[in-house]
């Protein structure tokens, strides 16, 4: 094992090759450091837009009918709509990916020569793939077109690839957890299912918890992301505003979020330490 | 006519990869024995143990476990045979994020019925958890039932094992150094407790030890393990000096030429 401390001059040779395909790539763009910078417009935009940082609106700054819901209450509608998506989401996910993380992980399988063996974990592992394979905003658009501008449209279009990601890492962190007790269990009788249930799940279950978390976090900017193609999330609030250089409005969209963020960065913080505890 | 033995050996040897780890071994034990294999670390204790509970296949040589060849069954006999053996692991294999009483109630998992197995590995009934908290009460730490597993001691989650054991109603106990991580007091104790339950419950016992005079003291039987063969194998006071002596000499290609 001493061997394995040597520093690896692959790792730095690969690091260089990476660093070159990325310039090959800008050079191939004719892309100069001058067009990272803002032209003049341009910067006229962006000192407006951070100017109004410090400025969000607090009320409509358009107008609006008269029986028509006050500005910050209806900032709050949208941050409800915003988290009902992303929950009901990865909710959705969190169950379907639970069985399927079961199916895909070896340690179900270690073992065992039967046909289903060979089959079952290889077809759960390309579904799992398939599941990824498709961005959320691309499934958004097919929704829309297929069931359109409804809430399932959008807590489908975010829970699927979530589904996917959700079954591969936590079928990797139950194959990462060391077999001792998933051997145990097997050897007073309990099937692999159970095994790995009992055994391996609970020894997983802190990781997974905070992978879930972290998955529930992308959820909410995605549900945000999602008001962009027309759902009533915050996104479409700030889209409008955009057009319109209402830039006040934009930064009260953008302080809702980062709020939402915050509170629940803490929020899920606190529940990893109890988990790990 | 004489009662079929609770498990036995024939001819049994065990090759993993190009190394030899158990030699043409040849046992029985019987109903009522209590029998503690001794030797050097290496000597292939726990790779016979692990035969012993049907935890693995030989090599070769026959092996029979409560009148059954566990090579022979389907999966669902192999499981019922095993859930008919305790076995208390030297690392304890308890899952530390668990309560001790979901540990214990773990015992139960190789009889039939997923749906029950998580109904009471969730939500254990009131008879469930008096019979979870007898179980400990017999192993000396009833109050513990509630505890999470990773905070007790080495030697309270060795009761714990013991008494997921326990609770699986084992016809067989095998225990693979069960005090090779306690002091010498404690070790006494954790040797009473084993033969105390294997004598009330006559439940025969095989246990591999490495301290000599513990097994004298309370089995009725010691094998002695070298090199993956059998060196002796008889009541405690026929192992003469000399068989020890030789049980536990160092290897003589250490000896010898480099």
């Amino acid at each position: 094992m001493l061997h394995s401390k040597r520093p690896k001059p692959w790792r730095l040779i690969a690091l260089g090759v990476f660093a070159l395909i990325g310039l090959t790539a800008a050079a191939a763009m004719g892309l100069t450091l001058k067009d990272l910078l803002p032209r003049e417009s341009g910067a006229r935009t962006a000192r407006a837009f951070l100017g109004a940082a410090l400025s969000p609106a607090l009320e409509h700054t358009s107008w609006v009918p008269d029986d028509a819901p006050g500005f910050l209450s209806s900032i709050l509608q949208a941050t409800k709509r915003t988290l009902l998506i992303a929950f009901a989401a990865l909710g959705l996910a969190l169950t379907a990916a639970l069985p399927l993380a079961l199916l895909a992980s070896e340690r179900t399988w270690s073992g065992s020569s039967s046909s289903l063996a060979k089959i079952l974990p290889r077809a759960t592992r390309l579904l799992i793939t398939l599941l990824r394979s498709v961005h959320e905003y691309l499934l958004a658009l097919l929704f829309l077109a297929a069931l359109g501008l409804s809430p399932g449209a959008g807590v489908l279009a975010l829970a699927l690839p979530a589904t996917g990601i959700l079954a591969k890492v936590f079928a990797e962190l139950l194959d990462e957890v060391e077999p001792g007790q998933f051997l145990a269990l097997e050897g007073l009788g309990a099937s692999r299912p159970s095994a790995v249930l009992f055994g391996t799940f609970p020894r997983a279950l802190p990781d997974l918890a905070a992978y879930t978390f972290y998955r529930l976090e992308c959820a909410l900017r995605g549900s945000f992301i999602l008001g962009f193609f027309g759902f009533p999330t915050l996104g479409l609030g700030l889209r409008l505003a955009f057009e319109e250089g209402d830039y006040p409005t934009v930064w009260t969209h953008l302080y809702a979020l980062i709020i939402l963020m915050v509170v629940f960065e803490l929020g899920s913080a606190a529940m990893r330490r109890r988990l790990k505890a | 006519m004489k009662p079929s033995p609770a498990c036995s050996l024939d001819q049994v040897s065990l090759s993993l990869g190009d190394r030899t780890v158990l030699q043409s071994i040849s046992l029985e034990v019987g109903r009522g024995e209590q029998v503690a294999i001794l030797g050097p670390s290496g000597a292939g204790k726990t790779t016979l143990l692990r035969i012993l509970s049907a935890g693995l296949p030989p090599s070769q040589g026959g092996v029979r476990v409560l009148d059954q060849n566990p090579w022979e069954l389907k999966r669902n006999g192999l499981r019922s045979l095993r859930s008919r053996i305790g076995f208390v692991h030297q690392d304890h294999a308890l899952v530390p994020n668990l309560r001790v009483w979901q540990n214990v109630a773990v015992g139960r998992l190789g009889r039939p019925g997923s749906l029950g197995h998580m109904r009471r590995m969730t939500l254990a009934s009131r008879s469930e958890l008096r019979d979870l908290h007898d179980i400990l009460e017999q192993v000396g730490i009833a109050d513990l039932l509630f505890q999470r597993t990773a905070d007790l001691s080495g030697g309270e989650q060795q009761r714990v094992a013991i008494a997921r054991s326990l609770y699986q109603e084992p016809a067989l106990l095998l225990a693979d150094e069960p005090v090779a991580s306690v002091d010498p007091a404690r070790a006494q104790q954790v040797m009473d407790l084993l033969v105390g339950l294997a004598n009330s419950r006559e439940i025969p016992l095989v246990i591999s030890l490495h301290d000599l005079e513990l097994a004298r003291r309370n089995m009725s039987r010691l094998i002695g393990l070298r090199e993956g063969r059998v060196l002796f194998d008889s009541a405690p006071k026929e192992v003469s000096e000399g068989k020890i002596k030789e049980l536990y000499a160092l290897p003589s290609q250490e000896n010898g030429a480099p």
